[in-house]
């Protein structure tokens, strides 16, 4: 039991790396449905961004996620937002203010709320923003690179690596993403108070 | 007598302000972190303005700060804020709350430089602590504290 229970935590903990195959979930989208990855047939993979309405960091980078799904949707790589954030804790995110912020901003790509926190548990996101860029290898998703989205959170203008850019880029000339791996400053994930 | 007092209140005025929050490069960071005494106890809390679990636990800091700096204990507040916030926010937030322990503000754009260089452990999170004894005592912590915590932490390093 005691085994079973660290065995559980330390996955939490860890979720996934690069390399990693991630598995499909379903959650509920600004417009009411469910989404889930499987079901986006065309795609050749995901820029999947835990992200909020509230965090500094997460608003710094609300224009250049739209950004980056104006650019690479159509070559099949279109941004999945999920929203993990206790809205007990932070009202601002709740799934209502999701939707006000989504179209305030013209968001034109899903953005899901992840109600239970397991979607965010599962990939091991600790805070937001996050991104995961998933590659469709025949039937898998795998995790091709993890982090932040370029190196200046602040300023646009004086970004040097746009890293989420670099790598999709690799994927789509088959080449290796050279930058597997980023850190960037965040705002934690509000867990939910057990 | 008027010129003194003058002079008097001015120099403590400057002081304060010079005193309030100073730009600290990573590589100035990292000298600080590398180079601590044997007998000294560093504790460095990386926060910012827009974090409120960081602006819940600074008091906790500023607490240790006034207990044991005569002690070999250095708090070291970082921000982590914009730097179009460093005026704007950070000092006004300081000299506000008048906060004794010394403030940085850390000059820095590049996250994954930034983190990297500080703790390999460190995903990126705020608040962040580390704690640092000597050469060989070196603790990061990525969560938030309460002031029992904190206390439990540094008063086992005192010498």
């Amino acid at each position: 039991m005691l085994v079973n229970l660290l065995f559980v935590i330390s996955t939490f903990a860890q979720g996934y790396q690069v390399g990693d195959q991630v598995k499909d979930f379903s959650l509920k989208n600004i417009d009411g449905t469910k989404k889930s990855l499987s079901e986006m047939k065309a795609a050749k993979g995901f820029i999947v961004v835990f992200t909020c309405n509230s965090c500094p960091y997460a608003k710094a980078y609300e224009q250049r996620i739209m950004d980056l799904n104006k650019k690479y949707q159509p070559k099949g790589y279109p941004v999945i937002a999920i929203n993990p954030n206790d809205p007990v804790r932070k009202p601002e995110d709740s799934f209502d203010s999701m939707q006000k912020r989504a179209k305030e901003i013209g968001y034109d790509f899903p953005y899901l709320f992840d109600e239970t926190q397991q979607v965010a548990k599962a990939f091991g996101a600790t805070k937001t923003p996050h991104v995961y860029l998933l590659e469709k290898k025949s039937d898998k998703m795998v995790v091709q690179y993890i982090g932040a989205i370029d190196d200046n959170t602040e300023d646009a203008n004086k970004v040097e690596e746009p890293y989420v850019g670099n790598a999709i880029d690799a994927l789509l000339a088959g080449k290796p993403v050279k930058k597997k791996e980023t850190k960037a400053i965040g705002c934690t994930i509000k867990w939910k108070k057990a | 007598m008027r010129i003194f007092l003058c002079l008097f209140f001015g120099s403590i005025f400057f002081h304060l302000i010079g005193q309030s929050v100073k730009p600290i490069t990573l590589e100035e960071l990292q000298q600080q972190i590398d180079q601590v005494a044997e007998d000294q106890v560093y504790v460095i809390n990386f926060w910012a303005t827009w974090c409120k679990p960081c602006l819940e636990e600074l008091p906790y800091f500023e607490a240790i700060h006034e207990k044991y700096a005569d002690q070999g204990v250095h708090v070291r507040l970082v921000s982590l804020d914009f730097e179009s916030k460093f005026e704007a926010t950070v000092i006004p937030y300081i000299e506000k709350k008048g906060y004794t322990a010394p403030v940085f503000w850390m000059n820095e754009s590049d996250g994954d430089k930034l983190i990297n260089g500080i703790h390999e452990s460190w995903t990126g999170a705020i608040p962040a602590t580390y704690v640092i004894k000597g050469s060989a005592y070196k603790k990061f912590y990525e969560q938030a504290f309460t002031q029992q915590e904190l206390e439990n932490i540094v008063q086992p390093l005192i010498r």
